[in-house]
């Protein structure tokens, strides 16, 4: 049943899952390019690591794309095929979480070659060391955080997401009205350090995401 | 017109006029009132201080060891412990030298600070000189820690200020260690040796201990612009002074340096010697009494302290090792220590575990009817 409709998903996913594949096998290669031929060391550092937003951003997008590509199928055919198989809905779930999820690991594994590719080159500077292991391991969890989140929201119903939804703009207006009354109280940095601060849902993508350092 | 008279008149034209007597009367003028300025503003400067004078008759005596603190009733129990954790902390290392303490007070009051509509209290902790001034005070939070902090910050510079100008002008720090250096220590070090303008620190990271000598100051260079760097590093320091408006640069003399005289380069940055830094942060000198901490064991700052001589001489004694040993080992921590990546960790990677199960457990208990 896996087989099955991992190969359905696939179809429906492989075109996103390639592009973010190139995108990730490209990207410490273009950071490389980019901090080639400066001047020192510290230098090279600042530049490689300027490219770490990259890597967030990456994973992120990639963890949403997979997610919806997860559930585009079956809300276009308004989960009629779902309704139809001999499996419990929360089976089906899970059995397309799972194909969604192994398909971050090409993408993980085209930025661990991207890496390795880096290294290979021998650009380097002197004193200097990658950490292929470790930036892949994090964008493997970050785009799974990111797929986890989206397929959650895309499993649930109009109405939780509409929740969802309201809840944000609640936030956003209290804010505002905060503002307005002149309270001295930064709402969204709160719950933006609750949400990107250990152990918060967004935590790994937040900090620095570095392949070349110390 | 001639050729040559149209060249002459030219050049004329071209040559900076010379500057009138009555011009240069006038900027002598102006330097004057300038000078003027500056003494009005030492001499206001100094009155107030003098007016920040307090009386510490009713403060109350704290001494612990070689420290003297003057603190306020009310802070007596803080500076009493911020003075004990000092003087516990620095005591294995820093010994008899402490007693160099003995001639100075500190005072450790309280303050009022207005903000919005209430008093706060902070605390304020300065070194108090002979005429009753308040040394370079510093207000903070009543704390213990954080007034420990200060105090042994303030220590740490009083033992500095009395050892010797050769060396306080050598370690370039306000303060002298009061703990062994941090692996990131090591790693600004490595930053430090591998970005620095001069190619004698890079020799250094090499492994030519001569040329860390040099780089760390501990072999006085007599002639830094060839000692530090190579003539490529002269070439193109000598274009980053011209770019600059402060600096007074022959252009002539600059354009013959980029066209490949080397002497010239030379001789532009003899003349503007003072715009060449050091080849690597001055910080290292002070790791290197760090790790003669390590070294020398108990006492090796009471060694550093108490020996009369050049900076290489305090630090033999404090290491009880030979200067390019300690400068071996220094180089090899520098190579050699690495940090673990910050890019993931075990607490990264179990939250993110944690939530990635929690969403697929939101998916899995989802509704089939839409």
């Amino acid at each position: 049943m896996f087989r099955a409709i991992a190969a359905t998903q696939w179809k429906s996913t492989r075109t996103t899952a390639l592009l973010a594949a190139v995108a990730a096998f490209s990207l410490p290669i273009a950071a490389l390019q980019a901090a080639r031929g400066v001047e020192n060391a510290q230098m090279f550092i600042n530049i490689v690591q300027g490219w770490s937003a990259g890597y967030a951003l990456l994973a992120a997008g990639a963890g949403l794309l997979l997610a919806l590509a997860a559930w585009g199928p079956d809300h276009q055919g308004r989960h009629v095929y779902a309704l139809s198989l001999p499996i419990s809905r929360s089976r089906y779930a899970m059995l397309r979480f799972g194909a969604g999820a192994l398909f971050i690991g090409p993408i993980a594994l085209a930025l661990f070659f991207g890496a390795l590719t880096v290294i290979a080159t021998g650009a380097i500077p002197q004193g200097l060391h990658a950490y292929p292991f470790a930036l892949t391991l994090r964008f493997l969890f970050a785009a799974l955080v990111a797929y986890a989140i989206f397929f959650a929201i895309g499993a649930a119903t109009t109405r939780t997401a509409a929740v969802i939804l309201g809840a944000i703009g609640a936030l956003l207006f209290a804010q505002f009205l905060l503002y307005t009354l002149d309270v001295d109280f930064n709402l969204l940095e709160r719950v933006g350090e609750l949400i990107f601060g250990n152990p918060g849902i967004l935590s790994v993508f937040s900090g620095r995401w570095t392949l070349i350092d110390v | 017109m001639s050729s040559a008279r149209a060249l002459a008149l030219l050049i004329a034209l071209g040559l900076p006029q010379p500057i009138a007597a009555q011009k240069i009367r006038m900027y002598e003028q102006r330097l004057d009132s300038l000078a003027a300025a500056q003494r009005f503003a030492a001499a206001a400067r100094q009155a107030y201080e003098l007016a920040q004078r307090r009386d510490y008759t009713r403060f109350d005596s704290v001494v612990v060891g070689p420290m003297r603190i003057r603190a306020t009733p009310a802070l007596n129990s803080l500076a009493q412990s911020g003075a004990d954790s000092v003087v516990a902390s620095l005591k294995p290392q820093y010994g008899r030298a402490l007693d160099a303490l003995v001639g100075h007070v500190f005072v450790v009051r309280d303050e009022q600070v207005r903000e919005g509509d209430r008093n706060a209290s902070y605390v304020v902790i300065a070194e108090v000189a002979a005429d009753g001034r308040e040394l370079e005070p510093q207000v903070v939070v009543p704390e213990v820690g954080i007034v420990r902090n200060v105090l042994l910050s303030k220590t740490l510079r009083t033992l500095l200020a009395n050892t010797d100008s050769a060396f306080v002008n050598w370690l370039h720090s306000t303060s002298l260690p009061s703990d062994t250096a941090s692996s990131q220590a090591w790693l600004q070090a490595r930053i430090d040796l591998l970005s620095s303008y001069a190619i004698v620190s890079r020799h250094c990271y090499e492994g030519d201990l001569a040329a860390c000598r040099v780089a760390l100051g501990l072999t006085p260079s007599r002639d830094p612009v060839m000692d530090w760097l190579s003539a490529a590093e002269r070439r193109q320091i000598v274009h980053q002074l011209d770019d600059r408006y402060w600096v007074r640069m022959d252009r002539e003399a600059a354009r013959i340096c980029y066209g490949g005289s080397d002497s010239t380069c030379a001789a532009l940055l003899h003349a503007s010697r003072e715009f060449l830094p050091d080849p690597i942060a001055t910080l290292r000198r002070s790791e290197l009494f760090q790790l003669a901490m390590v070294s020398g064991g108990p006492g090796a700052m009471e060694r550093a302290l108490l020996t009369r001589g050049t900076p290489e001489q305090r630090l033999v004694a404090a290491a009880r090792l030979p200067a390019d040993s300690i400068v071996r080992r220094w180089l090899t921590l520098v190579r050699d220590v690495r940090k673990p990546s910050e890019d993931m960790s075990p607490i990264v990677a179990a939250t993110s575990m944690g939530w990635i199960l929690f969403c697929g457990a939101l998916a899995y208990r989802s509704s089939r009817w839409r």
